[in-house]
């Protein structure tokens, strides 16, 4: 694909339907230049080898390396953790849901809104007073912009087509919704998927226990069982959220998940680590010497796990959320396929916004290629 | 987990663009999400925004460590 790999992502179409789906996922495993490096030196470059969620990445790093050497992990500054997980993850959400998204589906982008949010949400860092007010403007961004219908209403839908009433009369995310459920249902009946809900490094520990191997960083499952990781699986609980996957709309129940979660982001630079709910960032020792850290990125949780002998790193492993939802017979290979569409065109936005909506951490590039029988036409 | 490569601005152009040589090959990026950027500051691309500004020490350092570990700028998506 190109020197830096990526996900070439390829659909065959059978004049009809999808028929048949294949990822191939040739991005190098960067976490390998971090072993035989100093730890100090290994904490400082993960921010700067990223550049998508390099603040998780970094936090990440320091937590696992903290967890690892046996440090009190109470003295790293959690509550400033949490800010800058949830900062880069707003940033992230609004760049999807701003620019995107309309882009997809042939609306106005809003770069000069998202630009202005970006700015403000990267100013506090160093003005981390204004978190509380800049986390407020995002919540009217949200209530009267992006998703106006939906607070307008006397009560929430319930039926699909209430869904579809309220989405059109909410804001641009609003009509992108009213248009993917337009599409029809996005999900073939046996693509059920399990989630990789948020849970405590402990929980994680307990999962992997041990560190992981190369094969496990680039095809994650569950048990033996391949998961979607991501914000739908954060924020499934949430009533609009289970009832559009309950309709078997995922690539819908995904965008409306991603405005919920950034609500929350919203709600985290308000208040903090607030009793009720997992911090974004938390970390383990492993067994002596290894450390674990999960962080709730914008794309999901986030793993890393190293083992450190003395100041020196001597293995590191990172399991990212793009590896869950692109490995074999995960979501993305799971729903790729297996519907019908009116014609190639609304075939090929299908995939594109099913690519969207799992929201892959690389370039990736989709191909959508016609099945010929031997007579030169459809199979 | 895009690999963040630097990216030398060479010409700042209008409506908040500039022009950067990533690997030898140039490409016009907008400048939206970044400040006070000027000619011979490296930036982090991705698709077609500039997302942050590198000292060219950091800069440096990172492109050292990307080239140690096999990985050619040249042939980033960014550039093609």
């Amino acid at each position: 694909m190109n020197g830096l790999g990526g996900l070439h992502l390829r659909a065959q179409w059978d004049g009809r339907a999808v028929s048949a789906v294949s990822v191939e996922n040739s991005r190098p495993m960067a976490a390998s230049v971090l072993a035989g490096r100093s730890v100090d030196e290994a904490v400082s470059l993960v921010p700067v080898m990223f550049s998508l969620c390099g603040r998780a990445q970094g936090l990440a790093a320091r937590a696992a390396c903290a967890a690892a050497r046996g440090d009190d992990l109470s003295k790293l500054d959690a509550q400033e953790a949490e800010r800058a997980v949830a900062v880069e993850t707003a940033q992230e959400h609004l760049w999807r849901l701003l620019i995107d998204w309309p882009a997809l589906f042939d609306m106005p982008e809003r770069r000069s809104r998202f630009a202005s949010f970006h700015k403000r949400l990267r100013g506090i860092a160093e003005r981390p007073e204004s978190a509380f007010d800049v986390g407020g403007e995002l919540l009217d961004l949200v209530v009267l912009d992006l998703f106006g219908g939906f607070f307008r209403s006397a009560r929430e839908p319930v039926t699909l087509s209430e869904f579809v009433e309220c989405a059109r009369a909410s804001g641009d995310v609003g009509e992108v919704l009213a248009a993917l459920l337009d599409m029809g249902a996005s999900v073939p009946e046996s693509a059920d998927m399990a989630l990789v809900r948020p849970r405590p490094a402990a929980d994680w520990v307990a999962c992997l226990g041990g560190l992981p191997s190369p094969a496990y960083c680039r095809a994650p499952t569950l048990a033996g069982v391949p998961c979607e990781n991501g914000v739908l699986a954060r924020q499934a609980d949430s009533r609009m959220v289970s009832s559009l996957i309950a309709h078997r709309h995922r690539i819908a129940a995904r965008l409306f998940a991603r405005v919920v979660d950034l609500v929350d982001c919203a709600s985290r630079l308000r208040r903090p680590l607030a009793d009720d709910v997992l911090p974004l960032v938390d970390a383990m020792a492993m067994q002596d010497g290894i450390g674990l850290a999960s962080v709730e990125s914008a794309r999901g949780t986030l793993l890393h796990v190293v083992s450190v002998d003395g100041d020196t790193v001597v293995d590191y492993a990172i399991v990212a959320p793009t590896e869950w939802n692109f490995c074999p017979g995960g979501p993305f290979e799971r729903e790729a396929s297996g519907w019908t569409a009116p014609d190639r065109e609304t075939a090929l936005r299908r995939l594109r916004a099913l690519t969207l909506s799992l929201d892959p951490c690389v370039e990736y590039s989709l191909e959508l290629v016609d099945a010929v029988d031997d007579g030169g036409g459809y199979a | 987990m895009c690999l963040a490569i630097p990216a030398r601005v060479v010409a700042l152009l209008d409506d908040e663009n500039c022009t950067v040589d990533l690997g030898g090959v140039k490409k016009t990026v907008s400048l939206a999400l970044v400040e006070d950027v000027v000619v011979g500051d490296y930036v982090i691309v991705h698709v077609g925004y500039a997302l942050s500004r590198l000292d060219p020490e950091e800069a440096a350092r990172t492109l050292a460590l990307f080239a140690e570990a096999g990985i050619d700028p040249g042939s980033t998506p960014e550039a093609a």
